[in-house]
């Protein structure tokens, strides 16, 4: 016989790896894509507040102009309010053209206040939480102060203070902070955490259910690869055990035929007639086996059918002892004791007589010294007992556990005939009726078979009572 | 006249095969199993066994091996004759030292041809040098 590695467990390895392999796949595709997607958005966010820092800080520069030019603080402090407008912008200072502080609003960094390089807009990092933004404050080349141009200034230099060359006249910084962005920089890489975990927990516990069901089905498919192999055996260890035994009835067949052919003029007459009626045993033996191997044969398919009807067991179980006692000897006493069983139950007739048939014939059979074969049944529990016990050879302990196996037959069974069918049929016979069979026995001394069967009306009774 | 030990635990194929060797004229005894032919063995030995595999007791190959274990019985031509066909059972007793195999049903003419060719076998071995 080819033996093949075991395939179970090297298939239980690859779909774990592949799952396990799958799961630490998605995690980590999740994980670079928040990583991927927190900095696009903390990207947008902080392009979003340069601009804004960027447009403020040129807003306040043109703004600060005439502040600038005429040294008016109040003016200045009015448009670093407007600027404070924006809660982002923590402070403002103005500068003029020699650096020197001309009006801070606000609270910034000391470091903040010295003089900035306008020509770096920012955003400058002042501080971890601040960015600086400057621009230069610049007004037209040669302009006057303000009071002048007001006081006698003309259309054409109005349109020269706003079009002409420009001349740098100071600086002004803007401090931005930076709060908001530390708050969303928080919470998207909150967000993605609690993403990517949701995700990992989400990808493990499908794969352990994708694993669970795998293996599963792995083990289910490695089970009936099995259960089927186990049948092939059996079918096939069933068709040699019955070719065995066809084969020896054959055997005195031919052999008595050859016989008689070859010898037959030599023989007296009475030992023709004796050959010719082993002939004629041995055919009605193998006819019995024949019927016995189609009987297990349903049986083990699954297609006898047990329909349950109100049966008088007493009655049933006399006229079963009464068949058999007729293929008894004298030496044999059949007994019934029905005492423990009273009116009809639940009951296959035909499984039950054949069941306590194929028992009567067997305790007969193996009493070849005689002696008493009792039949009992009784009903308690929900279930009907059926108890066949007899005074012979008995069976020993190494062949209970194989006795109802098709073929199996005690190794002290002698000259006594038999097929080793009949306890098969009679276990197949009882579980077809939802019960078992069992056997109690003392080499020598007899044995004890025990049948239950379910009883249905007791059973329909208990559950109608506990409702 | 040949003598045959015919080792059967089937009463009615033991009675053919008796019938048909008393009738082509060898000496036959008989036993129902392994250990009742090596018993009969000790006081009677015979020219070949035909022997069944499953009995009871003692099988044949238990037999069979018992007997090639023996130098006062290794070089008997022992015959197998049983029911188990298959080709595992009939290499097990060509391994032990069996020298043919027949299986049930069998006629008698396979019975006696087999019986024939296991005779002359066993003449050619004994008259060998160093046999």
């Amino acid at each position: 016989m080819d033996h093949t590695p075991p395939r179970r467990p090297l298939a239980g390895s690859l779909v774990v790896r592949l799952t396990v392999s799958t799961c630490v796949l998605i995690v980590a595709t999740c994980v670079v894509l928040s990583v991927v997607l927190v900095r696009r958005h903390l990207r947008d966010i902080r392009d979003g507040l340069v601009e804004r820092g960027r447009a403020i800080t040129g807003f306040v520069a043109r703004e600060a102009e005439l502040g600038v030019l005429s040294g008016d603080l109040d003016a200045l402090r009015q448009v670093a309010t407007i600027a404070q407008g924006n809660p982002d912008v923590l402070y403002c200072r103005f500068f003029d053209r020699r650096g020197r502080l001309l009006a801070s609003v606000g609270d910034g960094p000391a470091s903040a206040a010295s003089l900035p390089d306008p020509s770096e807009a920012g955003p400058v990092v002042v501080t971890p939480d601040v960015w600086e933004f400057r621009n230069p404050v610049s007004t037209t080349a040669g302009r006057r102060r303000p009071e002048e141009l007001l006081a006698d200034g003309t259309e054409e230099e109005s349109v020269a203070a706003r079009d002409g060359p420009r001349e740098r006249i100071g600086a002004v910084s803007i401090g931005i902070g930076l709060a908001k962005l530390h708050q969303h920089r928080r919470l998207a890489f909150a967000t993605a955490a609690v993403f990517t975990l949701v995700v990992a927990l989400l990808a493990a516990a499908s794969a352990a259910l994708l694993l669970h069901g795998m293996l599963r089905a792995l083990a289910s498919a490695a089970a009936l690869t099995e259960e089927r192999s186990r049948l092939a055996e059996l079918k096939a260890s069933f068709v040699t055990q019955a070719s065995h035994e066809f084969r020896t009835p054959l055997a005195v067949i031919l052999s008595s035929c050859n016989v008689l052919q070859r010898y037959s003029a030599r023989m007296p007459p009475e030992q023709q007639r004796r050959r010719l009626g082993k002939i004629e045993g041995s055919v009605r033996h193998m006819t019995e086996l024949l019927e016995d191997v189609l009987t297990l044969g349903h049986a083990e398919s699954g297609r006898v059918s047990c329909v349950h009807r109100p049966t008088d067991v007493a009655a049933l179980c006399e006229e079963i002892l009464a068949d058999v006692r007729t293929t008894a000897s004298e030496s044999h006493d059949l007994v019934f004791d029905g005492t423990g069983c009273r009116g009809d139950v639940m009951l296959d007739a035909k499984l039950v007589r054949q069941i306590i048939r194929n028992l009567l014939v067997n305790a007969v059979k193996y009493s070849p010294g005689g002696g008493t074969v009792r039949l009992a049944v009784a009903r308690g529990k929900g279930v009907v007992t059926f108890r066949v016990s007899d005074q012979g050879i008995g069976i020993a302990a190494e062949d209970q556990a194989r006795l109802f196996e098709p073929f199996h037959r005690g190794a002290n069974v002698g000259d006594i005939e038999g097929s080793g069918l009949g306890l098969a049929i009679t276990r197949k016979a009882a579980e077809s009726h939802g019960g078992a069979v069992r056997v109690e026995s003392v080499l020598g001394q007899g044995a004890v078979f025990v049948v239950t069967l379910p009883d249905l009306a007791t059973q329909q009774g208990a559950v109608a009572l506990s409702v | 006249m040949k003598k045959i030990l015919v080792v059967e635990d089937n009463a009615d194929v033991r009675e053919e095969i008796l019938a048909i060797l008393r009738f082509e004229g060898f000496e036959v005894r008989d036993a129902d199993n392994g250990r009742r032919g090596l018993e009969l063995m000790k006081e009677w030995t015979p020219d070949i066994v035909v022997c069944d595999l499953m009995m009871p007791d003692m099988d044949g190959y238990a037999m069979l091996e018992a007997l090639r274990a023996d130098p006062q019985s290794r070089a008997i031509p022992f015959l197998c004759l049983t029911a188990r066909a298959e080709r595992r059972d009939m290499r097990k007793a060509m391994e032990l030292g069996a020298d043919d195999y027949l299986t049930k049903p069998f006629t008698a003419e396979e019975l006696l041809a087999a019986l024939g060719a296991a005779t002359a076998r066993a003449a050619r071995t004994a008259g060998q040098p160093g046999a």
